[in-house]
């Protein structure tokens, strides 16, 4: 021990445990060499044996009562319906109070609650997939379409040409579902400002060769010959309340034009 | 003589007279303890019931890989830690019972075991308990560790601070005045 580089506490440290009798018979003759060579810290050392020795009086005076019985009285009032378990139970008993496993066994639980709840709420996935079962590729499923509110549903006919528009909306999504059949080539445009409006997503849900649709930043034109259906997806910016309008043309010439309001108040 | 994780396996068996011998071990250790850490005689005694009765009843979970003593001397820290924190010091320390001596001892030594005791009482619940798990009940670093789950270091630590509290306190107080 080199007591030049120790701090005070150190020393002190030292001196506690050459009295508590924790030090190697070495170390106990170099502090035996630095108390005799310090008087303050011999001081010290004096103090704490003495303290010690105070201690082991009481532990001499210890007050010795016999509690037993009213130990083993209040045992069989408090706890004789409750007996020690047994040995074999104890066993698995320190088996389950590991917290790991305790923690393991809760997780699985956890699972395996969590899966009843979301079977629960998801109910019944064929009926709930059953407006769009034959909208390939989409993946916005039918049941958040169907939570959404009705703008309105557009509908135009004529002996060449039939087309239904659905249109519906959350607070930031306006989801247009488009079934459109014609003989002929038929352009169905959806317009919109667009600094309220940005188009998400456009599906092709079942859409021939023949039919295409494109998109530009204010509109949405469907090029359509045959029976095809569109989901098409905006963002509505602001989440206020806008129009978007529809138009029909055969031959360039319009024949059909209808507005839905969004975010109705 | 049967080591007390024996014991506690006959308790567990039923054997309480086996229980019985547990008690007889360590009631005088852990009622002198609470003596300390509660200053009161007859809520020392409560406790040190509640600590058996405790131990009786969370017998079936002893974890055998642990000694009885470490185990039975937690249940005890933590009652009178518990104790401590629900009763905080409001009582002059003027009235704290004092430890019977005995006819023998002189008026003298009788003051000073006063005055450490008192000292003592001073001392937060937590440095308290330590100092007396290791200079009443007799118990190393490790088994302070092993009975208190507080890592050796910090008992070190925190035993350096109680140690130089409690000597500044009883030097303070005159307690090495005539030796």
């Amino acid at each position: 021990m080199d007591f030049l580089k120790m701090t005070e506490k150190e020393i002190i440290e030292k001196i506690y445990r050459n009295l508590d009798g924790e030090l190697t018979k070495a170390d106990q003759c170099e502090i035996e060499d630095y108390l005799s060579d310090h008087p303050e810290a011999a001081q010290l050392s004096k103090e704490w044996e003495l303290i010690k020795i105070q201690m082991n009086k009481e532990q001499k005076a210890f007050v010795d009562i016999d509690l037993k019985q009213e130990i083993l009285k209040r045992i069989n009032m408090e706890t004789y319906k409750q007996p020690p378990k047994t040995a074999g139970f104890l066993i698995v008993r320190s088996f389950w109070s590991r917290p790991a496993v305790r923690l393991g066994f809760s997780f699985v639980l956890g699972v395996f609650v969590g899966i009843i709840i979301f079977s629960f709420l998801k109910v019944d996935f064929k009926k709930a997939n059953a407006p769009t079962k034959d909208m390939k590729g989409t993946f916005y499923d039918s049941r958040s379409f169907d939570n959404m509110k009705v703008a309105d549903v557009l509908q135009y006919e004529d002996p060449l040409t039939k087309a239904v528009c659905n249109v519906r909306y959350s607070t930031k999504i306006v989801e247009i579902r488009v079934d459109i059949s014609s003989l002929n080539l038929v352009k169905s445009i959806i317009e919109f400002d667009y600094n309220d409006f940005k188009v998400l997503n456009v599906q092709n849900v079942s859409v021939n060769d023949q039919s295409s649709a494109v998109v530009a930043a204010n509109l949405i034109q469907i090029n359509n010959i045959g029976d095809n259906k569109f989901i098409i997806q905006l963002y509505n910016k602001n989440s206020l309340s806008h129009n978007i309008d529809f138009k029909i043309y055969q031959n360039d010439l319009s024949v059909y034009h209808n507005s839905v309001q969004v975010n109705k108040e | 003589m049967k080591d007390d994780n024996e014991l506690v396996y006959e308790v567990i068996h039923g054997n309480m007279s086996s229980f019985e011998v547990l008690i007889d071990r360590y009631q005088k250790t852990i009622l002198n303890m609470m003596l300390r850490m509660v200053s009161n005689f007859e809520t020392a005694k409560d406790l040190t019931q509640d600590v058996f009765v405790k131990a009786f009843e969370k017998m079936g979970g002893f974890d055998f890989r642990f000694r009885f003593f470490s185990w039975i001397y937690r249940i005890a820290v933590n009652e009178a830690i518990n104790w401590n924190r629900k009763n905080p010091m409001t009582e002059s320390l003027g009235k704290i019972d004092p430890i019977d001596f005995g006819e023998s001892e002189t008026m003298a030594a009788e003051a000073k075991n006063n005055l450490l005791h008192r000292e003592l009482r001073k001392m937060n619940a937590d440095y308290r308990v330590l100092v007396l798990l290791k200079y009443y009940c007799g118990l190393s670093y490790e088994e302070i560790t092993e009975a208190t789950r507080i890592p050796v270091k910090k008992v070190r630590s925190r035993l350096f601070i109680a140690r130089e509290q409690l000597r500044k306190g009883l030097i303070a107080n005159g307690f090495f005045e005539n030796d």
